[in-house]
């Protein structure tokens, strides 16, 4: 490494760093969040017991060193569930985020750049979306797709595309009368290739920002799907589908709902924290002096 | 005669990475009634500053040293109870951009009137004759009353905040740079609003960029630079027989009528940000009749005539041109 | 404004017919049929025929879909197929129960969340504000179903001071019967001088309305913070300020308006939030509404129940939005004057 890309990278540190120390809080959140995309990582390699087993013999334990966080209706180890369970629900809130994205930004995209009745077409179709309360279409569209965590996570992504569609829209709306969009259209350019390189680029971040916020909501979703049966089936691990297997008992054996629902509460909290001091450290607004 | 506005030896500090340092250091000013005391500088000089001292109103991360008095009441470390009493009723400010200085939610009327019955012990029809006859003397109908801030002009709008100002008949009216968001001719009448608000009594400081406008309607004139009184006077002597060479420099960059053609020129170089300030004369670096005594501690003020202040160790006599770097 | 009301109700109309359509398609689209498990096991093929010509489902669908809009504009919404009876009807019983712990839960989210937000405004960055943007926060990170559990647990399960589930106990209700006049128990009862059930009512809607209005709390809470400090640094209250304005005037008076309008957008969302919500509330502690509906109907294919409820709780929603926006319209002198 040269002298000055290393130089340069501990400037880039030493800036890090002092942004940690003021900013306490968020840095912990990241460390817990971090802990937790790790968790889910190593989970097959950490040599827990496997989370599916079940033994009759050994149901409703308490918490022990045996168990940590104690066994539930069925005897399986509920602290490899909730490791196994962060590796499901992490997954899947990306995969919502990603598939809603996915399918939103090029239908935003066209309908921004091309106007006309193809703009209006989409847009109608978005606001018959957007006229169902959140969680609505999700469960008529889980119902529709039938059980299964797959099939949640696309119910839950086709219900929110409306939003990234229109996010990119309005960027685009914007962009697309800048300066340099008509030079480049004056000069010849063909269409795909302004849209592609010049427009979809700068009309990126809004959309990099909700998806950011819609990764904790996600995951609080497809848990709430799975709660009332329509999510995940067993044997899937996943922590609503543990906290709901837990109804019956819960009251008498506490842990069998506290670990799951905890390990979710906790994994949104970091996210969301960490999103939010992210995004409050970019903004101009706060930075100013005096 | 009142006692006006007296500030003396102001210091507003501010903390920052290497200590503390003064964005006003020890000004001395003073307005008296019936009179519009002009307070030039340019932008960082600490002028606004300064004005929000007068009210008690700086930011919380400010700390303020020295005197200011409204009428014999002292408004540095005075309690809250103490500063929200004085506000508006003994000494009152307005502000720079019109547009956004009023609450677009309440309508013209209701702020005034809100004001007010903040000071006197009034019913609502009794304030609203009051606000209706402080908008006459500005220049406006009591239809204003009932208007919302947006639907005025900016002209009218400034008006309404004058109006506002003198509802309570304060002793003491600070003007922020009141015309420089106004049109030209707009800007004619709000000073002559001001000049006619003073010759009634009340003793104005006019905070201002622009020397035309304080030529056109100020009695005495101080110059900022870089948190500090460079020199005061009276306006004819400061303006004639212009003292310190930052004050020239500022004379011959701005144009003005009456002066006849000239070239203006630039003075090179930037105020220094008060977090940097070289020590002694804070000019020092753009000035060309610097010597090493300029270097060496607070400048001290000299009184060159009767009305007539300056703090530079070389004031420019009548007999010498000045020459800049 | 009035002809922008209208223009916004004829496209909340046409949203609607879109939503008739969309969801139509959709459980027409949903597996299994309906008719099977009506007739129970192994019915004949001559049964499910009939019951299928009956049901007019072996119709051509866009047939189908033309007499449902015709049905639609008449006000009909057909007849549930679990149960028998008009979809209207039990939309109109279980709406009242979801209605009523909504309305309970918003006024409580906006009742606490207002005056906390602009506390954490007054108090920026002090320990006040801290301890309310952590409730914030958390609020919006809990899932639902585990607060309603935490919930039960706690005051169900170890105090014991409140019911588990159900929004009235059964001989409560035979001992002292309850004349339905609004479909809220509370208004109901008190309107009898029923006390016993008013206070069997009361206790059990605290967890269900606990449960709902917390992520609502959170977010008002945490946009009354930001609104206010936004106004707050405005130039409009520094004049206020330099004028003599009090603290309590600042706050109550001369920023709150600045920050109460555009909250109203806020408080809409958080209805509708709500309505989505009050699915899973409603599943934990068994409370017969409008969310529970929603799920035994999908569960069951019950076509005219899953498009009935669709429909008119989208009505609703968009209705909201569109009444938020009116307000605001009316509220923001910058655009009304």
């Amino acid at each position: 490494m040269s002298s000055s890309t290393s130089s340069r990278l501990f400037s880039w540190l030493a800036r890090y760093i002092a942004w940690s120390r003021r900013n306490i809080f968020v840095t912990i959140c990241a460390t817990g969040f971090g802990l937790i995309v790790l968790m889910a990582l190593l989970a097959p390699f950490l040599g827990l017991a496997d989370p599916k087993q079940i033994d009759f013999a050994a149901k409703l334990l308490r918490p022990s060193s045996t168990h940590w966080f104690g066994t539930d209706g069925l005897g399986r180890d509920i602290f490899s569930g909730v490791v196994h369970g962060a590796r499901v629900s992490l997954l899947v809130a990306f995969g919502v985020v990603f598939i809603a994205a996915a399918i939103g930004i090029p239908i935003g995209l066209v309908s921004g750049y091309a106007g006309g009745w193809v703009d209006t077409f989409f847009m109608r179709i978005s606001d018959v979306f957007l006229a169902f309360p959140p969680l609505l279409l999700p469960i008529t569209l889980s119902a529709l797709l039938g059980p299964g965590l797959f099939n949640a996570t696309c119910a839950v992504a086709i219900s929110w595309f409306p939003w990234y569609a229109r996010l990119i829209r309005s960027s685009v709306l914007t962009v697309k009368s800048e300066l340099y969009i008509q030079s480049a259209r004056a000069i010849g350019t063909n269409p795909f290739s302004i849209a592609m390189h010049h427009v979809l680029p700068n009309s990126l971040s809004p959309v990099v920002v909700q998806a950011s916020l819609d990764f904790g909501f996600a995951i609080l979703t497809t848990a709430s799907l799975s709660f009332i049966g329509m999510g995940a089936v067993p044997p899937t691990v996943e922590w609503g589908l543990m906290v709901a297997s837990s109804r019956s008992v819960f009251l008498e054996y506490w842990w069998t709902a506290m670990f799951p629902g905890l390990a979710i509460f906790l994994t949104v909290f970091f996210a969301n924290v960490v999103v939010d001091g992210v995004r409050d450290s970019l903004d101009p607004k706060l930075r100013g002096a005096p | 005669m009142s006692q006006g506005l007296v500030i003396s030896d102001l210091t507003l500090e501010f903390a920052h990475g290497r200590g503390r340092a003064a964005a006003v250091d020890r000004c001395s000013l003073m307005v008296r009634s019936k009179e519009i005391l002009g307070l030039v500088g340019e932008s960082g000089s600490g002028k606004s500053l300064t004005a929000l001292a007068c009210l008690g109103l700086t930011p919380s991360n400010c700390r303020a040293s020295g005197s200011v008095r409204v009428n014999g009441d002292e408004i540095v470390g005075a309690f809250e109870a103490t500063l929200t009493n004085l506000r508006g009723r003994r000494i009152a400010m307005i502000f720079q951009n019109p547009m956004t200085a009023l609450n677009p939610y309440f309508t013209i009327g209701n702020q005034m009137v809100g004001v007010i019955r903040q000071h006197f012990p009034i019913d609502r029809s009794e304030a609203k004759q009051e606000a209706a006859a402080a908008l006459k003397q500005a220049g406006l109908t009591d239809v204003v009353l009932n208007r919302y801030p947006h639907q005025m002009s900016g002209g009218q709008l400034q008006r309404a905040m004058i109006a506002m100002a003198i509802a309570c008949k304060p002793e003491v009216l600070i003007a922020d740079e009141p015309t420089t968001a106004l049109d030209v001719t707009v800007q004619a009448r709000i000073l002559s609003l001001l000049r006619s608000l003073a010759d009634q009594g009340m003793g104005i400081l006019l905070i201002t960029h622009d020397l035309g406008v304080v030529a056109q309607v100020a009695d005495r004139v101080a110059v900022m630079y870089s948190g500090r009184i460079i020199e005061s006077g009276d306006l004819n002597q400061v303006f004639s027989a212009t003292a310190h060479p930052y004050s020239l420099g500022l004379m011959e960059a701005s144009p003005m009528m009456g002066m006849g053609r000239r070239k203006l020129r630039a003075i090179p170089g930037v105020v220094p940000d008060f977090r940097s300030r070289p020590a002694g004369c804070a000019f020092r670096d753009r000035c060309a009749q610097a010597q090493d005594v300029c270097a060496l501690g607070v400048v001290p003020q000299t009184e060159i005539a009767a009305e007539h202040q300056v703090r530079c160790h070389f004031p420019i006599r009548e007999s010498q041109g000045a020459e800049l770097k | 404004m009035l002809s922008y009301f209208l223009r916004r109700l004829a496209m909340m109309f046409l949203i609607i017919l879109g939503v008739a359509i969309f969801t139509f398609v959709l459980s027409r689209a949903l597996p299994g049929s309906p008719v099977e498990m009506m007739l129970g096991s192994k019915p004949t093929a001559d049964q499910i025929r009939q019951a299928r010509e009956e049901l007019g489902l072996d119709r051509p669908v866009a047939e189908q879909l033309g007499r449902y809009v015709f049905q639609l504009a008449k006000g009909q919404l057909g007849t549930s197929m679990r149960t028998g009876r008009p979809v209207v009807e039990e939309i109109r019983v279980r709406l009242s129960a979801t209605a009523e712990l909504v309305t309970l839960a918003l006024l409580l989210a906006v009742g606490l969340g207002l005056p906390l937000g602009i506390l954490s405004a007054a108090q920026r960055n002090r320990w006040a504000d801290h301890l309310t943007r952590m409730l914030a926060v958390s609020g919006v990170a809990v899932p639902v179903f585990f607060l309603g559990i935490l919930l039960q647990m706690t005051f169900y399960g170890v105090l014991g001071w409140l019911p588990l589930q159900g929004r009235i106990d059964s001989i409560v209700i035979l001992d002292h019967p309850v004349q339905a006049v609004t479909g809220f128990l509370l208004i109901d009862t008190l309107l009898s001088g029923n006390t016993s059930a008013f206070r069997n009512a009361f206790l059990h809607l605290a967890l269900p309305t606990l449960t709902l209005m917390l992520a609502s709390l959170a977010t008002i809470l945490r946009s009354t913070r930001n609104m206010m400090i936004d106004v707050l640094a405005t130039d409009y209250i520094r004049t206020a300020r330099a004028y003599g304005a009090t603290q309590r005037t600042t706050y109550f008076v001369l920023a709150l308006k600045p920050t109460l309008v555009p909250l109203l957008t806020i408080i809409g969302l958080a209805y509708g939030f709500m309505l989505g919500g009050s699915v899973i509330t409603e599943v934990l502690f068994d409370w017969p509404g409008i969310g529970a509906y929603i799920v035994e109907s999908v569960v069951t294919n019950d076509y005219p129940a899953v498009l009935g409820v669709t429909l008119i709780i989208s009505t609703l929603y968009l209705s909201i939005n569109l009444v938020v926006d009116m307000l605001y319209f009316a509220l923001d002198p910058r655009i009304s004057a």
